[in-house]
């Protein structure tokens, strides 16, 4: 469909293409474009590389708290993180007003620009890299790295030349994910770049889908020219994972050898320590604390509750807004923790025709950017019968398709880690197929699938790309409550917006920790 | 109790993808009599197995229960396992983690909607017949693999099954465990008298528990009989080197002589003369000769007769305690010795290597 109207619809052209790599406004989206994705693949991997191998091979102290922290930038929406660092590197921000008042120095630092950009996405990114090279960093045989010791090599010896080389396919394809992530990237650059004239391919797709009137035709070009961005990265990306999607980990606990580092212990602690604090809390305290302000500006702070009283008593979008976000992330969640279920036990335990097909559609969304998604979805529905665009069920449908993945990863490892005599026992025992599923297989994959569920929910709450594309007047999810005030101009109300949100969905997944034991990086 | 139903398989076949898995096999379990499935792994065992249990479909071929066929490619009748009245005993135990004892004991029971104050009856006598009473509320990853076992095999017998299925239960178990859980399970399989099928690949478990043993390769069945007759009257090489704790000595030679008694003279290619019984093989054939270390006999002096021993020297000895072995070079051919003779032999000594005809198995080669 995508590639159709890319074509021009009915008279077959490669006009837009043509238009889409000449037109100079174009060429410069590329460019920043490559610039962004590089720049943030390349932050990503350097925090994430560095952490995973402080936390698996060193003694720091707390690394199990360290863990935890480190993946929590991935459950703030970029959104948001957009937003809040805003408040530390934009005009008024943090930076900027210390630098003034202790150097003299005005305006060092811009919010609205590449840079900027490219540091919202990498440390939004750096939890994927982490988790990518310290599983694969916990799955390493520590025999390998013993046998280089007793070879008489040194701990930095060990690390660089056996370490790094073993486990470089699971930091390769998490760097890859992370890359193809970047490139199909929406919300920060919408935030901090497009007013300003700096375009990615995403925003630009998105000024042409919004525009009047729609070019849906180069939109769709530009779309398919992403496409096949990602699709290269995701096809290394599994090339690089080939048959290793699905590793259980062994009972056996691994015990590497850890290095020692002696006094500096607890100094590199603080220093993990200080890198979350900048990375994650100081934005969020700015974002909280201008959320108090009637307007953002340190040199002349004045304290008040009233956005705060605007968005939980007067706007009325923000009870809407909360109203669709919770019913469409139950939904979501629900309805994919359910088809995952069903596609993973027919992919996993049966000989169904086709079922491999099917294993491999249900993990294609990971490589489309949502942002052409979504274009294709527009055009799609606008032109099918059925009446479900202008509703919300586009996003239902948009969500769901993101979502699949993450639902089959969770209910096909929670399946295979069931073994199949289990299964065969109950049947021996004289229970039924129906019985069999009802009281030995649900119950054993209860957690896993609880674990996707939450996973999805979380997700889903704090979805922005699908649902500013997809928006439709009277359907706002939270997200475009949040992103309209941005763009009205109430930075301070919409702090507190975003607030309200990070505050949902920490306890969201506190709740799910103490009720059904969910644990945060099992599943990301 | 005692009109248990006998199993029967005729002609059956099952495939995966390519791999003939289980090819035209058929026998039969007597009442209460327990038989084994030997073999290699991938020899066919599990999978006819659990063509029995219902938990695979065989492609050809039926499976009777008593006088019940409950699978045949021919009526296309195929029984769900829940129907078969069965139970099976698994290699990994598949204890139910998320129930304890009791509930993993009683599943089948409750299934059957039998009264609770009978259940608890029953739970509580199978325990106490596994030696696991007072563990009813304990769960099973609480438990230690020989006490999973146990487990499994109580939550089996307690349905009071027509048949009793064993998917190599002891595999799992280390070395000294599963040796005593040999001898355990085979008393009290002679207490409950239930018939079974027990697949395994361990010869030394089939010896122990069976009464009669068939022993496959390749998805055949290559023979059967009772543990004694395949360890004495082998069929062929391969069941002779799968039976018994070493493989025998197999030495090349030629039928020279046979009479009417069965008695024959073979001569090996190092040109040592062997008295054995035989059949089925003519004069002037190429044969094997099998030669058990267990069977052999290490002298010093030459024996009197002219046949029958053979003359090399020590090549290495280990001392095992309850035997040596010595491994004897005879020309071209080393020979392995299991001796538990007082007397010892030094590497480098000549010696006579001797055994009785009645002792040894003679194929065509």
């Amino acid at each position: 469909m995508l590639t159709y109207g890319s074509l021009g619809r009915a008279q077959l052209t490669l006009r837009y293409y043509l238009e889409a790599v000449t037109t100079p406004k174009l060429i410069e989206t590329f460019a920043n474009t490559l610039v962004v994705t590089v720049g943030s693949t390349a932050i990503a991997s350097a925090f994430g590389i560095l952490y995973a191998l402080v936390t698996s091979r060193t003694n720091i102290p707390h690394v199990a708290t360290i863990e935890t922290l480190m993946i929590f930038p991935f459950f703030v929406s970029p959104l948001i993180g957009a937003m809040a660092w805003n408040f530390v590197l934009g005009p008024m921000g943090l930076v900027n007003y210390l630098s003034s008042t202790i150097f003299g120095l005005e305006k060092i630092v811009d919010s609205y620009n590449l840079v900027a950009i490219s540091w919202v996405m990498g440390l939004y990114f750096a939890p994927f890299v982490f988790l990518f090279t310290s599983s694969g960093l916990k799955s390493m045989n520590p025999a390998l790295e013993e046998a280089s010791a007793m070879a008489g090599a040194g701990s930095l010896r060990t690390l660089l030349g056996v370490t790094l080389p073993v486990v470089a396919p699971s930091v390769l394809s998490g760097i890859l994910l992370v890359f193809v992530s970047a490139a199909s990237h929406f919300s920060v650059p919408l935030l901090l770049g497009r007013h300003k004239g700096i375009y990615t391919i995403t925003t630009r797709i998105f000024d042409l889908m919004s525009g009047y009137p729609a070019r849906f035709e180069l939109a769709a070009a530009l779309s398919i020219l992403l496409l096949s961005i990602t699709a290269i990265g995701m096809y290394l990306q599994r090339r690089q994972i080939r048959g290793r999607e699905f590793v259980t980990v062994t009972g056996r606990g691994f015990r590497p050898r850890l290095i020692d580092l002696g006094k500096w212990r607890h100094p590199v602690f603080f220093l993990c320590l200080f890198y979350l604090a900048i990375a994650f809390a100081l934005p969020l305290i700015m974002l909280v604390l201008s959320s108090f302000t009637p307007y953002f500006d340190l040199r002349n702070l004045q304290l008040t509750t009233s956005n705060w009283q605007f968005i939980l008593f007067q706007h009325p979008m923000t009870a809407r807004g909360i109203k669709n976000s919770f019913l469409l992330a139950l939904l979501t969640a629900t309805a994919t923790t359910f088809l995952a279920l069903i596609v993973s036990f027919l992919v996993v335990r049966t000989k169904v025709v086709g079922r491999s097909i099917l294993d491999y559609l249900s993990m294609m969304p990971v490589g489309i950017p949502i942002t052409g998604f979504a274009v294709a979805l527009l055009y799609a529905w606008i032109q099918a019968p059925i009446p479900i665009y202008g509703t919300i069920w586009i996003l239902f449908v948009a969500y769901m398709t993101m979502e699949i993945p993450y639902g089959m990863r969770a209910s096909s490892s929670a399946l295979r880690q069931i073994d199949e005599e289990l299964e065969g026992a109950s049947r021996m025992c004289g229970g039924s197929w129906l019985h069999t599923m009802r009281k030995i297989v649900l119950p054993l994959m209860k957690p896993g699938l609880m674990a996707g569920w939450v996973m999805i929910f979380v997700s889903s709450v704090r979805e922005s790309t699908a649902s500013i594309l997809l928006q439709s007047y009277g359907n706002e999810v939270f997200s475009i409550v949040l992103y309209e005030r941005w763009v009205e101009g109430g930075f301070t109300e919409c702090s507190a917006l975003a607030a309200l949100q990070v505050i949902f969905i920490f306890a969201v997944i506190l709740i799910s920790r103490k009720v059904v034991g969910f644990e945060i990086g099992k599943i990301v | 109790m005692w009109n248990l139903p006998t199993v029967g398989v005729r002609n059956l076949e099952k495939h995966f993808g390519d791999v003939l898995a289980v090819d035209d096999v058929s026998f039969e379990v007597e009442d209460s009599k327990l038989v084994t499935l030997l073999g290699p792994s991938g020899c066919g065992k599990t999978t006819t197995l659990r063509c029995i249990a219902g938990l695979e479909k065989p492609e050809q071929g039926e499976v009777l229960i008593g006088e019940k066929v409950v699978s045949s490619s021919k009526d296309g009748v195929f029984v769900p396992p829940e129907k078969r009245g069965l139970s099976m005993v698994f290699q990994s135990y598949a204890v139910w983690p998320h129930m304890s004892v009791y509930d993993n004991i009683s599943y089948g029971l409750k299934i059957k909607k039998i009264p609770k104050v009978e259940i608890d009856r029953k739970v509580k006598q199978v325990l106490s017949l596994v030696g696991l009473s007072g563990l009813e509320d304990r769960y099973a990853t609480k438990l230690s693999g020989g006490q999973q076992q146990r487990v499994a095999l109580a939550r089996s017998i307690v349905l009071e099954p027509a048949v009793l299925l064993f998917d190599e239960p002891l595999s799992n178990l280390d070395a000294r465990l599963r040796e005593s859980m040999r001898f355990e399970l085979k008393d009290l399989m002679s207490k409950l008298a239930i018939t079974s099928v027990y697949v395994t690949h361990d010869q030394s478990e089939a010896m122990v528990l069976s009464d009669r043993i068939i022993l496959m390769e390749k998805g055949k069945i290559v023979q059967e009989g009772t543990p004694l007759e395949l360890y004495r009257k082998p069929k062929n090489q391969f069941v002779a080197s799968f039976l018994g704790s070493t493989s025998p000595n197999f030495l090349e030679g030629k039928l020279l002589e046979i009479h009417s008694d069965r008695s024959g003279l073979v001569e090996l290619e190092n040109g040592a003369q062997i008295e054995c019984y035989l059949s089925g093989i003519s004069e002037g054939e190429r044969v094997i000769v099998a030669l058990r270390p267990e069977d052999l006999k290490i002298l010093s002096d030459m024996p009197r007769s002219r046949v029958n021993y053979l003359n090399g020297r020590i090549g290495s000895l280990a001392y095992l305690g309850d035997h040596t072995e010595y491994k004897v070079q005879v020309q071209n051919n080393v020979i392995l010795v299991k001796s538990d003779s007082f007397e010892l032999f030094d590497v480098n000594e000549e010696v006579y290597v001797v055994t009785e005809p009645h002792r040894i198995n003679v194929f065509r080669a």
